[in-house]
């Protein structure tokens, strides 16, 4: 039986890696005694497939997680035992019996984000929509991409869904974002940001939230959250 | 955003200092009496390893009129972070300065963590010597280099001495008396020098020779004890032990379940100071260990479990213990290791048991390379043992092999570093004839260097120069040629500094704290670790640091931990020590007694009664 959870990492979970959230998976489920399928051979290991890893740092109202369990088991319980032993920040919102055999990791091409940063004094709203405009507006968005093992130019702004404005708190803005993302199309909110910072709007560089919302899958040219695919 | 939030975004690993882990203790801060900060001097991944610390963390915890939090070294890039913007060394728990706790314990592992702790003093804006705090915390140690507490005798208020589990309540009792009592800092430390186990360094001076050793302490107070015992737990099956211990976010050295099988060990090496420090051996039943491995599972959820002790296949009901441990968890996905496994033909039969559910690494540790060696320090492991067990590994399909020895042990020669190679070799040969080539093989030889130890019949020893050292690293780099063996040694500075302080007296001390006023820390890093500044350090408070490592001392000098007792005789050490010299061995303990003394120490303590 495969189910999908979709769950939050908020607060200081953030600051925990993917693996690290992965171990934190298998002696939760242990702890919670779910029948978790484990894999055949020498080392076996527990059936958990995680959507997209959330980078160090970030926080998340929409992560996702395939489990394979070993017999049938009612959704309703696993998600109260789950989120009985999880440490804080982390909870199960949903879960869903996903028929779909395509891995989770597969059906990912998009995710949006809430981008908070703290910006120069006297920044007016409309400003700063007009500068997103003209970001939109743009047909070429090449920046230096850093990998591990090269630094390349690329054009970003086939992956740039959509940008909007949602709120400006004093100083602190609050931006809306869709980007893609998953192993065809990919691109970290982060080298967005460093785009709209060196072209558009000064903000501080050590002062910046960024928050996932949502990872959605293509389908017949819309994009569906993951949990609706299944 | 706060502070923290903000400069945690920036460092390495994060996830050392923000807690929140399952299982930590949250408590009302308000509600309790002492606030106690249980200290590591090394990284968060260190010491979320160390067993001892879960013990006395929870047992503290367990008392609704305490709360315990932990801190940690944090690592040099948070280090300097926190100093840039003013924050100081706080509890994980809380987040709250320990400067403003009632006790900050270290338990001291290793000697080359002792400029981290002068440094997590600073840091945490607590003076770094005990005459200079006033309304500040009780700064206190324990652990197994506590033994020898005298270079750190400027730093703590106080030791103590042997296991704690009983004696930090009663430490901590005395406390609340005195708080309540409104009495000076000194009455304090007056009062917990009677507990047996504590001891309050400033209440004793000592007087040196000319030549450098010491003629004579003083105690500067009246009934303060001369002699400090250790404390022994008599009752070990139903000892406090945690089932709920504290789940780390992060990848820590021994991330597991661990299980303590039974204390002390009763092969008596004799280089080893553990198997003297925690005498006698004292068993938990299969019954008693059956529990606390269910509930340590069912609380964290661990996929594995660690049998731990000094030597675990001296466990009297190992067969049976892993036998129910393996056939209750196989279908948990819950593995069982067993380091600190000897090998023989028996445990091999035990991890072909567990190879089933979970394959774990192969460690020999035969220490010396040649018959003779091995029967100096008591080692009692023959050849034919290793060569026997290693083919049996083989056999059930390990490839990988480490095995694991001593260089500068006493009365080396370089015939014995040769052994070592030779023993390589037929491990090698052995797989060759098994497997018919060395396709897949890995033998890892790792030599450390030998550091004569307080309470240890080599005590009185020579630690070889580091130039000897090195020249026989170097020739046994050279036998090492073939391809399927990988040779790691230790750093032999390290070796020797360890030496120093481990042996070493008050005026050490100094050396240490200039050597972290120059700028050492981490020094068990290999990264960090700097020998000029320890150099400079020396030379700057006129220490000669070969007059403690390198020098042998008689039987009559006065040894710097003479004063405590902890139950193994220093005669008794002496005489193994003779014993060593002509190569004699001395058979197990549990054959018959020995007659190291710790039987007749103290009232109730009973040695391992059966038959191995």
């Amino acid at each position: 039986m495969k189910v999908r959870l979709k769950f939050t990492k908020l607060g200081d979970v953030r600051f925990i890696s993917h693996l690290d959230l992965l171990r934190t998976f298998e002696r939760a489920l242990r702890r919670a005694e779910i029948p978790v399928a484990f894999t055949q051979g020498f080392n076996p290991h527990p059936q958990i497939t995680f959507a997209h890893p959330l980078s160090l740092g970030m926080t998340s109202e929409g992560e996702y997680v395939d489990l394979i369990l070993g017999r049938d088991f009612s959704l309703k319980n696993l998600k109260e035992r789950l989120n009985h032993v999880f440490p804080q920040g982390i909870k199960v919102i949903d879960v869903v019996k996903v028929t779909d055999d395509r891995s989770v990791m597969s059906l990912v091409d998009a995710a949006m984000y809430e981008l908070c940063i703290s910006v120069d004094e006297g920044l007016k709203e409309d400003e700063v929509k007009e500068k997103l405009r003209k970001v939109l507006a743009k047909e070429k968005i090449v920046v230096l991409k850093k990998s591990k093992s090269k630094e390349e130019l690329t054009d970003i702004r086939p992956f740039i869904y959509d940008i909007s404005f949602k709120k400006l708190e004093g100083n602190t803005l609050y931006l809306t974002t869709l980007l893609a993302t998953g192993s065809r199309k990919n691109i970290n909110p982060e080298v967005l940001l460093q785009y709209l910072r060196n072209d558009f709007i000064s903000f501080d560089p050590d002062f910046v939230k960024i928050h996932r919302i949502e990872i959605f899958s293509e389908k017949n040219g819309c994009f569906v959250p993951l949990l609706k695919v299944v | 955003m706060d502070k923290l939030e903000r400069i945690l975004a920036k460092v390495m690993k994060p996830a050392r200092y923000i807690g929140e882990e399952v299982n930590m203790v949250r408590k009302d801060k308000n509600s309790v009496k002492v606030r106690f900060a249980f200290a590591f001097p090394d990284t968060y991944e260190v010491g979320m390893s160390h067993l001892g610390m879960k013990i006395l963390y929870h047992l503290l915890n367990e008392r609704k009129d305490v709360y315990c939090e932990r801190v940690f070294a944090p690592w040099v890039d948070m280090e300097e972070v926190m100093r840039r913007e003013g924050i100081s060394l706080y509890a994980l728990e809380t987040k709250d300065p320990i400067k403003y706790f009632d006790f900050v314990g270290f338990t001291l592992q290793y000697e080359l963590c002792y400029t981290n702790i002068i440094n997590m003093l600073d840091l945490a804006g607590i003076p770094i010597l005990a005459k200079d705090r006033d309304k500040h915390p009780f700064v206190i140690a324990g652990g197994p280099c506590a033994y020898n507490p005298e270079p750190l005798a400027d730093i703590f208020d106080f030791f103590v001495m042997g296991e704690g589990e009983e004696v930090i309540n009663e430490i901590i009792d005395a406390y609340i008396r005195w708080k309540e009592s409104k009495g000076k800092r000194d009455e304090f430390l007056f009062e917990v020098s009677k507990i047996r186990g504590v001891y309050v360094p400033s209440f004793y001076e000592v007087v040196y020779n000319e030549d450098g050793t010491i003629k004579e302490r003083i105690p500067l107070k009246k009934d303060v004890p001369e002699k400090i015992s250790k404390r022994i737990i008599k009752n070990f099956s139903n000892v406090y032990f945690p089932t709920k211990v504290i789940i780390p976010y992060i990848d820590v050295v021994h991330d597991r379940a661990m299980l303590e099988i039974f204390r002390g060990c009763t092969r008596g090496c004799r280089f080893c100071q553990a198997g003297m420090i925690y005498r006698p051996v004292r068993e938990k039943s299969v019954e008693k260990l059956m529990e606390q491995a269910e509930e340590l599972i069912k609380n964290t959820g661990y996929e594995e479990i660690a049998l731990t002790s000094l030597s675990s296949s001296d466990y009297s009901r190992l067969g049976e213990l892993t036998k129910n441990l393996i056939q209750k968890y196989k279908d948990r996905g819950v593995g069982l290791s067993l380091p600190s496994l000897r090998i023989d033909s028996f445990t091999m039969d035990i991890i072909r048991e567990i190879q089933k559910v979970r394959k774990t690494g192969l460690t020999f540790a035969p220490e010396a390379g040649t018959q003779r060696l091995r029967d100096v320090i008591n080692k009692g492991v023959t050849e034919e043992d290793l060569i026997k067990s290693v083919e049996s590994a083989f056999k059930l399909g390990w490839k990988n092999v480490k095995l694991y020895f001593m260089i500068g042990l006493p009365t080396e020669t370089y015939e014995d570093i040769k052994g070592i190679a030779d023993l390589a070799y037929k491990v090698v040969k052995s797989y060759k004839d098994i497997n018919g080539s060395k396709t897949g093989l890995n033998v890892t030889v790792s030599t450390s260097s030998f550091v004569p130890k307080p309470f240890t019949p080599f005590q009185w020893v020579a630690q070889d120069s580091t130039e000897e050292l090195k020249a026989k690293q170097d020739y046994l780099k050279r036998l090492l040629k073939d391809k399927s063996i990988k040779y790691s040694w230790h750093n032999n500075k390290m070796s020797f500094l360890e030496a120093v302080i481990s042996r070493g007296d008050r005026r050490v001390g100094k050396a240490i704290v200039k050597a972290w006023e120059l700028g050492a820390k981490f020094d068990s890093w290999e990264e960090h670790f700097d020998f000029d500044k320890w150099k400079k350090a020396f030379s700057e408070v006129n220490i000669d640091p070969v007059f403690y490592a390198n020098r042998a001392r008689d039987f009559e000098e006065k040894l710097p931990w003479d004063f405590i007792d902890l139950g193994v005789s220093k005669n008794y050490l002496y005489s193994e020590y003779k014993k060593a010299l002509k190569g004699e061995l001395t058979r197990d303990c549990r054959l018959y007694c020995t007659g190291c003394g710790i039987s007749v120490f103290d009232e109730g303590v009973v040695c391992f009664e059966g038959k191995a």
